[in-house]
């Protein structure tokens, strides 16, 4: 489906991808960026719009509409998002663009286009199960608080987290986001 | 309906970073007559904004995992984070919708072992304390707290509303009734919804700009004056805390608000004392508010 043109047209001179606005609706979420009529309503009232005016959720959303790929998944901006779904909350027109830019997102990782912090984290739930997985001081102070010092999720049971890791390496995540290629 | 037995969904921060929020939980449910069951071998929720930007996949697979050890219980789930409310609750509201979803992701699921259903449901603890009843949380308590108090909702408690249905996500109640049944005054700031700064892979990703939302909503406070900041998220409250030491390393800025957890808030309204619930090992000292109680 060849995207309908808009305004937004004359402010970009890169080409489009048909495919790309096909692939962002194809991600699970409520992204629905045709509807969109540009009313700024979600930038108007984006938190991280106050503090990096370059991140403006409306914009994004255009750019997802007209196909233009590198402008979303090839720029760092997306990862502004704090993912506080106000925009989602406020749109009259049912956009959802915090789900546009999560989408978006999802697209430059499978492209190998993730940020090294984030590779980092990933490979902590990897590893052990939790994003932010337990230490030895955190130990002690469970200890003193009378809980156990490893809390009983995935750190205290092998088996679980096994099963963690096979399903990590059945949904691709180990091999797109994991340190080892092994995945 | 509060239940008489719920699925205790710890995540990551609150046992691996701020386990005094788990102990003041555990207690205050306790005392409450309200069981929490452990989930033994959970992981991970995954985080919303984090895996979730990663890939869909995998954050409906450890979350249905999660989901099915508590569906394996018998139990709905109870969580004291809105990064793992949000996910727990919207990966079951994905997964009971959307049938083809359901079967990819049991097809994966059975290589382990699991099996999602969507027999249960999942809750924010704030909301179960609004559903035992504010009278009833009245009488629990022995310890009126005369404090000013600010209250940080959080993001992904409320929205997106369509689907949560807690409370008006633009101007919510919960919260603050929740603080002045314990004899708190909640004050109002302007910035009193905004987002603390640290969900969607921000704050690994951009610690500054992070800091920047957590700043602005603690400067604030600092000039209206409060004795603390009351948070409903594990996160939120590590971003608050911690946050204010990277705040001094990188501003500069001493701003000293101590930042408290509601699960321990309330340990100290019925009695706990303030170690009890790990208030003492918090990044920023919480003396002056424990000093205003008398507690010091």
């Amino acid at each position: 489906m060849k995207p309908k043109r808009g305004l937004l047209d004359l402010f970009s001179m890169q080409g489009e991808d048909p495919e790309f606005l096909r692939d962002l609706k194809g991600e699970v979420g409520e992204q629905e960026p045709d509807l969109c009529f540009q009313c700024m309503k979600c930038t108007s009232g984006c938190d991280a719009f106050k503090f990096q005016p370059g991140y403006k959720p409306h914009q994004l959303v255009g750019f997802a509409r007209l196909g233009l790929k590198e402008r979303m998944v090839g720029s760092e901006v997306i990862w502004n998002c704090t993912t506080c779904s106000y925009c989602k909350e406020v749109c009259p027109q049912r956009v959802a663009p915090v789900d546009v830019v999560k989408a978006a997102r999802r697209l430059a990782v499978r492209e190998g286009r993730a940020m090294e912090d984030h590779r980092k984290i990933a490979g902590y739930l990897i590893k052990t199960g939790h994003l932010v997985p337990i230490n030895d001081a955190v130990r002690e102070l469970r200890r003193k608080l009378g809980l156990p010092g490893d809390p009983p999720t995935t750190h205290s049971f092998p088996r679980a987290l096994e099963e963690v890791g096979e399903l990590v390496k059945r949904s691709g995540f180990k091999k797109l986001l994991g340190e080892g290629k092994d995945g | 309906m509060v239940k008489e037995e719920y699925a205790f969904y710890l995540g990551c921060i609150t046992p691996n970073r701020y386990p005094g929020i788990e102990a003041a939980t555990r207690k205050v449910f306790e005392r409450l007559g309200i069981k929490l069951r452990d989930m033994e071998g959970a992981s991970c929720c995954p985080a919303p904004g984090v895996v979730g930007s990663f890939d869909a996949l995998t954050w409906l697979l450890l979350g249905a995992r999660n989901l099915s050890i508590a569906e394996g219980m018998g139990l709905d789930i109870l969580t004291v984070c809105n990064g793992c409310f949000d996910t727990l609750f919207e990966v079951n509201r994905v997964l009971r919708e959307d049938v083809g979803i359901r079967e990819k992701v049991n097809e994966i699921l059975a290589s382990v072992g699991r099996k999602y259903s969507g027999t249960i449901g999942v809750h924010h603890f704030t909301e179960v304390l609004r559903d035992y009843g504010l009278e009833g949380l009245k009488q629990r308590i022995k310890r009126t707290l005369d404090l000013r108090v600010a209250v940080h909702y959080g993001c992904h408690l409320l929205r997106p509303s369509e689907h949560k249905g807690i409370d008006d996500p633009l101007a919510p109640r919960l919260v603050d009734e929740l603080v002045e049944v314990l004899g708190c005054k909640s004050v109002d700031y302007p910035s009193k919804l905004m987002c603390c700064g640290a969900g969607g892979g921000v704050r690994s990703a951009f610690l500054k700009y992070s800091l920047e939302f957590t700043r602005r909503k603690l400067k604030e406070l600092k000039e209206i004056g409060v004795d603390c900041i009351v948070d409903v998220c594990s996160f939120c409250h590590l971003q608050f805390d911690r946050g204010q030491k990277e705040i001094e390393n990188l501003f500069g800025e001493i701003l000293g608000i101590p930042v408290v957890h509601y699960s321990q808030l309330l340990g100290l309204a019925m009695g706990m004392s303030p170690s009890e619930s790990g208030m003492d090992a918090h990044a920023v000292s919480c003396e002056s508010l424990l000093r205003k109680l008398g507690l010091q």
